[in-house]
């Protein structure tokens, strides 16, 4: 396997960066590469122009910012008081070693996968290639239209999405605010509502009450390092006098975007997470995920487990 | 007074390779650099089965730096060739038609790598698309198309194989109890940790030299010399570090012949290394199989016999299939006394990549279906399984119905040991729902008695040149993949001189230099080139003897290794003589001292068809036991601990005989639980090592390696294989343990959460449905 060439940029700052894409017809932002390279072996997604995020130092100045390392997320003493769900989700990513380079940023931005788009060039020339690679035709479903289904599979969205975290991101029009739950855009090529392509991801900011909530995150997947989670499920809970004032609860690996699913947490608002609402709110997430036929586990296994998920996610949430 | 030599057996060493390799000094094949050096890349088929009309390498010949192509038709690419006699089907290239979806069916030369990568992508190939045959089922049928010549009766079938012993229909009679069911397997692959890869070098005297990531230069040395059509003097085959092996590179492969064509073709020197999805396409892992069996035991619990039938699947090519056939089921008539045994095997042959070798080559499958049913008999008499397993134990020195002969065994032991260990009768049965202990055994081959090429030439011969420096040089064609045979060496040479270790060197890498040696398969180099190593240190023990009493004037033989380099005399032991001054004499008017000792198996076995299966000189034998956790709502089960009982004859070396025990169980682990090769139409879904699922250290359990030493009277001081029998053992045991915790037999690998919550499903439906 080798990286295709391309012309690595190096800004200092984030204005540089923002310059650089405008100028290019053909980049992509480099955060810890641990995706992208792989990717870029494979021959999926190349670009002539790969731009490094690393040396801005703003990307690495504050808590959540983007540039910030799995690693030193999960070593971080302070988040790991404040937001311990997320510190354990960053400490469940991939490996040690890759934890090592990946970024926040990275694996919140993660591109979606899929068993007939993540493979080799031979492969896919020989299996037939699809929607989100060199084809016209998706290899999952008979007809999606021009959506792709490939999966998103990043393991901080949602957490983030359940602490009402808003992203910052720099671009032409210089930075902006968007709430986390508004970014994704249900396909997996385009992935995002109205990200300009020149755009990245600065930082994070938790909402103003992500510490009164109480949050747990749960993840599927077959070895306990290396993979990507097949199913994930976040839930949080702001408690008032022993009851629940507010619930949430989202989603990973079960479509081309992280979730939250607001009408399952109201199910649970007003109770003390008793037994039998939860296992209400976990059948009613199991009967709404919809997980494709395009990883190692059946869609059939992963939906079944949603229900495991969200309810031993939902027992870390219960107070004392 | 004199100490007697305290030996260089038993106890810790390290491997004489580790620094080489653990300083980064050690040279693998992808090391290997050479002036003018092309690179080749592969083009690899689109499609299970086809005949290839037409290679255009016009738009590749557009780039800068390519130097040459290579497609079917060309001479040497059609010549036949494989690892048995019995069934030489493959070739360089397809010949005629292309029978697997990623096989090889052209290549290109180029000046580099990278030009050489956009090559192969811009070579077109034209197919026309055949019916490929992709389930074992369909294989079984007639056709007018078999894949290739010889096939049995006009179908598929590769290899059929027929067995009967004893009484067994009457033995399921008079049964009293009866366990049975069938087995499914999935395909599975070595996972060695470095990429299969050679270098070809002409010669300039127009020999060929092929450096290779090989375990068996013996049978590719005389593979590539067909190839090439030129006879095995003008062939070298060079061994280089190897990072592991496992069976997987135990054949003589097409890459290695389209390497050598391709530098033949050029005159320069070309080098092709695998990606790991080519390692995958490769593959010649272990056989999808489908078993079906049948035990039956009196209500003593005596096991009256078995009825075994396995559809093995060997992809496209025969590889070592004919041997895996008969091992499905001869192998299974250890480590238990079995009066009446009836066996069928169907090896076919499908559009998928080819089966062969892999670690417990032959005995997993069927050992995990055996287990499991030796369970199920224990539970139906209300036995405990370690008792009923115990009782039934083959005993030491006898002979099996099948004629396999049995010397040294310390099964027994090995079952005593891991129901102390385990706390075995505190926990089977008693532990909480969802918690289970288990048990699973085996029996293996300490290498091949009989040679695959009929021939009287020994299988190893080593030889020894000892000169003035002192230093003791070890040839050998003994492979090192890895698991310290050139160790071994370093130790029975030591051993049977005196001598440290450190003054011996292992030249075991070329086909020039060492004497020939079968290679690295079957589990037999400790006890075929470790006998020879011996007899080889004797021979020039023998000449340092008659050295000190031509120095002393005292009688030869009476001469006796010493501690610290000295040889002292048994009638006189304040006359000793230092190894140097003994060298010294033996070099005086000779010149450097060459011996040799070498290593032939006895004539064993009967002269029934096929008897020749599953014969070795001795046997291994192994208990194991699991405990395991189950999440019964996702179906999860994590393995807790393993203890490992494996009976090696003698431990040589403490630590690499637990190494071996310890990846044994990893890779056990990998098959009960989460590897598989999974297929879509023909093509491989998940050739790479994200999506093919090898254990990672956080699912690998503590594990405690128990070595029994039952001291083999043939082996090399007692030693007798390690590496291989350890491995079936895992996965009966992960198994019966799952029933342990939460009461399901499961009967498919890899034991997936997905299968395990199935079965946990079923059953629970089984017993609302009983209840109501």
């Amino acid at each position: 396997m080798r990286i295709p060439d391309f012309t690595l940029h190096q800004p200092l700052t984030a204005e540089e960066a923002v310059g650089l894409a405008k100028g290019s017809e053909s980049f992509d932002f480099l955060s810890g590469g641990t995706d992208l390279l792989p990717n870029y072996k494979w021959g999926l997604g190349c670009r002539e122009n790969v731009i490094s995020l690393r040396h801005i130092p703003e990307l690495s100045e504050t808590p959540l910012g983007a540039g910030r390392t799995l690693w030193e997320i999960e070593h971080d003493s302070t988040l790991a008081e404040q937001f311990p769900a997320l510190v354990a989700a960053a400490s469940g990513v991939a490996t040690p070693l890759i934890r090592r380079s990946a970024t926040l940023g990275g694996n919140l931005f993660l591109d979606t996968r899929c068993w007939h788009f993540n493979q080799t060039a031979d492969w896919r020339r020989a299996h037939g290639s699809c929607l989100k690679a060199e084809a016209d035709q998706c290899r999952v479903l008979p007809d999606p239209g021009d959506i792709c289904v490939a999966t998103y599979s990043g393991d901080l969205a949602p957490v983030l999405l359940v602490h009402g975290a808003t992203a910052f991101l720099a671009g032409p029009k210089g930075e902006r605010a968007v709430p986390l739950a508004d970014l994704w855009a249900p396909d997996g090529i385009r992935r995002f509502k109205d990200v300009a392509g020149g755009e990245f991801l600065v930082r994070l900011e938790m909402a103003p009450d992500a510490r009164d909530w109480t949050v747990a995150y749960q993840k599927l997947r077959l070895r306990e390092s290396f993979d990507f989670p097949e199913g994930g499920v976040a839930a949080g809970v702001r408690w008032q006098d022993g009851k629940a004032a507010e619930v949430r609860i989202a989603t990973t690996a079960y479509a081309s975007v992280p979730s939250l699913h607001p009408e399952i947490g109201e199910i649970l608002v007003g109770g003390s997470l008793e037994e039998n609402a939860i296992e209400k709110a976990s059948k009613a997430l199991q009967a709404e995920v919809r997980p494709m036929k395009n990883t190692s586990m059946s869609p059939a296994y992963r939906k079944k487990m949603a229900r495991v998920l969200c309810r031993r996610a939902l027992l870390g949430c219960r107070q004392g | 007074m004199t100490l007697a030599f305290q030996g260089t057996v038993g106890g810790r060493h390290r491997l004489v390779d580790a620094m080489e390799k653990s300083t980064g000094r050690g040279m693998y094949v992808e090391d290997f650099v050479y002036p003018g050096m092309l690179h080749c890349r592969l083009v690899r088929a689109d499609h299970p089965h086809a005949d290839i009309d037409g290679v255009d390498f016009s738009k590749a010949e557009e780039l800068d730096g390519f130097v040459a192509g290579l497609a079917p038709g060309e001479p040497g690419t059609g010549a036949r060739f494989g690892v048995l006699p019995i069934s030489e089907d493959e070739s360089a290239l397809p010949s005629p038609r292309s029978l697997y979806s990623g096989g090889i069916v052209a290549a290109v030369a180029c000046e580099d790598e990278v030009t050489a990568r956009e090559a192969a992508a811009l070579v077109r190939v034209t197919y026309t698309l055949l019916d490929p045959v992709l389930r074992p089922k369909d294989a079984l049928a007639e056709t007018d198309c078999p894949l290739h010549e010889g096939t049995v009766e006009g179908t598929n079938i590769h290899k059929k194989v027929d067995q009967e012993f004893g009484d067994p229909d009457g033995a399921f009679e008079r049964a009293s109890s009866v366990a049975e069911g069938t087995f499914v397997f999935h395909g599975i692959n070595h996972g060695f940790t470095e990429p299969i890869g050679c270098v070809a070098v002409p010669e300039a005297n127009g020999r060929m030299t092929l450096v290779s990531a090989t375990q068996v230069p013996h049978y590719l040395h005389r593979s590539l010399a067909r190839v090439l059509d030129l006879p095995m003097h003008r062939v070298r085959i060079i061994k280089p570090l190897v990072g592991g092996g496992f069976g997987g590179k135990s054949d003589p492969f097409p890459h290695e012949m389209v390497a050598a064509l391709l530098a033949r073709k050029t005159g320069r020197p070309v080098k092709l290394i695998f990606d790991r999805e080519e390692v995958f396409l490769n593959n010649h892992g272990r056989h999808p199989t489908d078993y079906k069996i049948r035990i039956a035991a009196d209500e003593e619990g005596n096991l009256l016999g078995l009825d075994a039938f396995a559809l093995i699947d060997g992809g496209a090519w025969g590889s070592f299939g004919v041997v895996t056939t008969y091992y499905n089921g001869v192998l299974s008539l250890g480590p238990y006394r079995l009066p009446a045994f009836k066996y069928s095997g169907r090896r076919v042959y499908t559009n998928k990549p080819a089966s062969g070798a892999m670690r417990g080559h032959g005995s997993v499958n069927a050992r995990f279906a055996f287990e499991t049913c030796l369970d199920e008999i224990a539970e139906d008499l209300g036995r405990d399984p370690i008792d009923l397993r115990i009782q039934n134990a083959l005993p030491a020195n006898t002979t099996t119905l099948n004629h396999l002969r049995i010397t040294s065994n310390g099964f027994v032991e090995c079952l005593e040991k891991v129901r102390e260990r385990s706390g075995w009768a505190e926990k089977h049965g008693k532990l909480p729902y969802g918690r289970g202990i288990g048990v699973g055994c085996g029996f293996y081959i300490s290498g091949s008695a009989l040679p695959i090429h009929r021939t009287r030439t020994p299988q190893s011969t080593v030889h020894l040149k000892i000169d003035l420096d002192g230093g003791i040089t070890i040839h050998s064609m003994a492979a090192d993949i890895g698991q310290g045979s050139d160790t071994m060496l370093t130790q029975c040479v030591s051993e049977a001189m005196g001598v440290s270790m450190d003054r011996c060197r292992v030249k075991a890498r070329d086909t020039d230099t060492g004497p020939l040696d079968l290679g690295s398969y079957s589990s037999r180099v400790t006890f075929m080139a470790g006998n020879a190593a011996l007899r080889a240190g004797e021979a020039a023990l023998r000449k340092l003897q008659r050295a000190c009493s031509r120095l002393t004037g005292l009688s030869a033989e009476e001469f006796e290794r010493g501690e610290g380099e000295i040889y002292f005399h048994r009638s006189n032991p304040s006359v000793t003589v230092s190894f140097e001054d003994a060298l010294t004499e033996a070099l005086a008017d000779r010149g450097a001292l060459a011996v040799k000792g070498i290593y032939r198996a006895p004539k064993l076995g009967g002269s029934f068809k096929g008897s020749g299966a599953g014969l070795s000189p001795t046997y291994s034998y192994q208990a194991f036991v699991a405990e395991v956790e189950v999440d019964p709502e996702t179906g999860f089960v994590r393995a807790q601990k393993i203890w490992a009982a494996h009976d090696c004859g003698r431990a040589l070396n403490l630590t690499a005989v637990e190494g071996q025990i310890e990846g044994s169980v990893h890779m056990g682990m990998g098959q009960a639980l989460t590897e598989e090769m999974k297929y879509q139409k023909g093509q491989l879904l998940n050739g790479s090592l994200l999506e093919y699922k090898i254990p990672t250290p956080i699912e690998t359990p503590e594990i405690e390696a128990i070595v029994v030493e039952s001291i083999d009277p043939e082996g090399p001081l007692g030693a007798k294989e390690c590496g291989e029998g350890a491995l079936a053992p895992v996965i009966p045991a992960i198994a019966n343990a799952i029933h342990d915790a939460v009461g399901v037999r499961l009967r498919e690998v890899p034991m997936t959460p997905e299968r395990v919550l199935a079965a946990i499903e079923k059953a629970a439906k089984v017993q609302t449905h009983a209840d109501s």
